[in-house]
């Protein structure tokens, strides 16, 4: 039987709980074989046959949640194939799934997670941030912003990918080469600085609990430079802070009034 | 102010915690476990959504470049992000110490309290290794029940384990962390309540080092001229400053050009 627009959203829609049981052995394995059974079901109705084929979807398994519908799709059309014996192989299922899973995976991380939720949590900051400064009420919409900047991307491509996946069939390997990662990161980086750059200049309608003399902008503005150049050279933030905290408590020590004014 | 576990504000983020644990990797991934919503979250519950969300800010802004990848699991930053805000807005207005000593104390005491976390999630994610073999076992004697078995067994482990984390953060380790807040010397009390600015600037400098770009760096210069010319100089309400620098990050993200390789 040939798969229906349903059990690809069935399966699709499974991915949203890809990774509940991740484990150090087989990684996402256990909900990559259940994220496949709606479509398994539906081209193996024999209970011998449906166990044989889940068996073999119980392999190792580890890309980017959000892209695992392309692969889950790009298998189900092989197995389609596999099952209605139209020339191709389990082992073929395999091969695409383990072709496919490692280059999904970078291109998920360096997008999803190192651009678009920073990106996404900037501008929520920002929001927030001026939000506070003015007294607004405004300021859960930075939230809200946060959430829909990344989600809006999220989910077309998480709803989507097992549709694309299976549609795209032999042609997914050329189609997602056209996908230029580096530009968009580079233009991604571009919007993360405009948005960076508003919110530095911001920053001074922002109250903070002591009123700061010039001094003290000064030492912050140090610091903050200081602490750039140290996350550059990969210096781990925990160390950062403690070592704020200690030149913070010695300067309490030395300056027993607060250093840029009057608590 | 009496701390118990059995309050309603301790039960709520407990089970606030939970909910969020699950989210954070096992399920969805929508970004409701980043401590930017957690900590508005927790705010709204404690009543003071303010607080919260400065708090969420920050930490969002210091751990935001912590990337799950592959087999490594970051720092449980929502469960931090819940006591640090429960922690700090149940202690502030208390007196002594200065509520921004107070948060900042709760904030760097959220730090080895994340890595602790993210150790239970690892003995949860070794754990998972025998629903793994079961379920094996299971499809290959024809029984495909324990794969779904599998998967809600697992996410209610995680819902257990953040849940009881967060019920004894917020219940038992926040009146400890008060104890001990209270009895330090004034000097550490003002060099704590010194330290909001600088955590500020670091989290900036996490961001910058996110973005950082040396090809775009005159964008950074230029926006942070324009921005600061429109709100110092023209008064530009900071509402209207933040529409602005949407249609300007969006105006940056079409036009710029990356070099040809």
């Amino acid at each position: 039987m040939r798969l229906r627009n349903r059990d690809l959203l069935r399966s699709g829609l499974r991915t949203f709980l890809l990774q509940a049981v991740w484990n150090f052995e087989r990684m996402q394995n256990v909900g990559w074989a259940w994220c496949m059974l709606p479509v398994l079901r539906r081209l193996y109705p024999g209970r011998q046959e449906l166990a044989q084929a889940t068996k073999r979807h119980l392999e190792y398994f580890n890309t980017h949640p959000y892209l695992a519908g392309v692969i889950l799709g790009c298998a189900a059309r092989v197995e389609e194939k596999a099952a209605l014996g139209e020339g191709a192989t389990a082992a073929e299922v395999t091969a695409v799934k383990m072709g496919m899973m490692g280059p999904l995976a970078a291109l998920g991380d360096s997008f999803f997670w190192a651009t678009l939720r920073p990106l996404a949590a900037l501008l929520g900051v920002l929001m927030a941030f001026f939000a506070q400064a003015e007294g607004g009420s405004w300021a859960p919409w930075g939230v809200a912003a946060f959430l829909l900047a990344f989600n809006l991307p999220h989910l077309l491509v998480q709803s989507l990918g097992a549709a694309f996946g299976y549609a795209a069939g032999d042609a997914i390997v050329p189609l997602l080469r056209k996908v230029e990662v580096p530009v968009l990161v580079h233009r991604m980086q571009a919007a993360g600085l405009v948005l960076l750059g508003t919110l530095l200049a911001g920053l001074q309608g922002f109250h903070p609990p002591h009123e700061e003399g010039m001094a003290g902008g000064l030492v912050v503005a140090a610091f903050g430079l200081l602490a750039f150049l140290l996350v550059r050279r990969k210096v781990r933030i925990s160390h950062i802070l403690w070592g704020a905290l200690f030149c913070s408590i010695l300067a309490s020590y030395i300056y027993p009034s607060p250093f840029w004014g009057q608590p | 102010m009496e701390f118990t576990l059995f309050d309603p504000v301790t039960l709520k983020v407990a089970l606030l915690c939970g909910l969020l644990g699950m989210e954070s990797s096992a399920a969805l991934q929508l970004m409701l476990s980043r401590p930017l919503v957690v900590g508005y979250l927790v705010g709204w519950l404690c009543g003071d959504v303010r607080t919260g969300l400065l708090i969420g800010c920050l930490m969002e802004m210091l751990y935001g470049g912590m990337l799950p990848v592959g087999a490594f699991i970051p720092p449980d930053y929502h469960l931090a992000t819940a006591i640090t805000t429960a922690g700090s807005l149940r202690l502030q207005g208390l007196g002594m110490p200065p509520n921004d000593a107070v948060m900042v104390f709760m904030l760097l005491c959220s730090i080895p309290l994340a890595q602790a976390a993210s150790r239970t999630e690892g003995w949860a994610r070794r754990m998972n290794v025998a629903l793994c073999h079961w379920a094996d076992q299971g499809v290959g004697q024809g029984r495909l029940r324990g794969l779904r078995l599998s998967v809600g067994l697992a996410l209610l482990v995680q819902f257990l384990r953040s849940s009881l984390l967060g019920w004894a953060g917020v219940g038992l380790l926040v009146p400890l962390l008060w104890r001990v807040l209270v009895s330090l010397p004034p000097q550490i009390i003002a060099g704590l309540s010194r330290m909001t600015w600088l955590l500020l600037a670091l989290g900036l400098a996490v961001m910058a080092d996110m973005f950082w770009n040396r090809r775009l760096i005159s964008l950074l210069a230029s926006s942070f001229a324009v921005a600061w010319l429109l709100i110092h100089l023209l008064h530009v309400p900071l509402a209207a400053m933040a529409g602005l620098a949407v249609a300007g990050s969006l105006a940056a993200a079409l036009l710029a050009k990356p070099s040809a390789h």
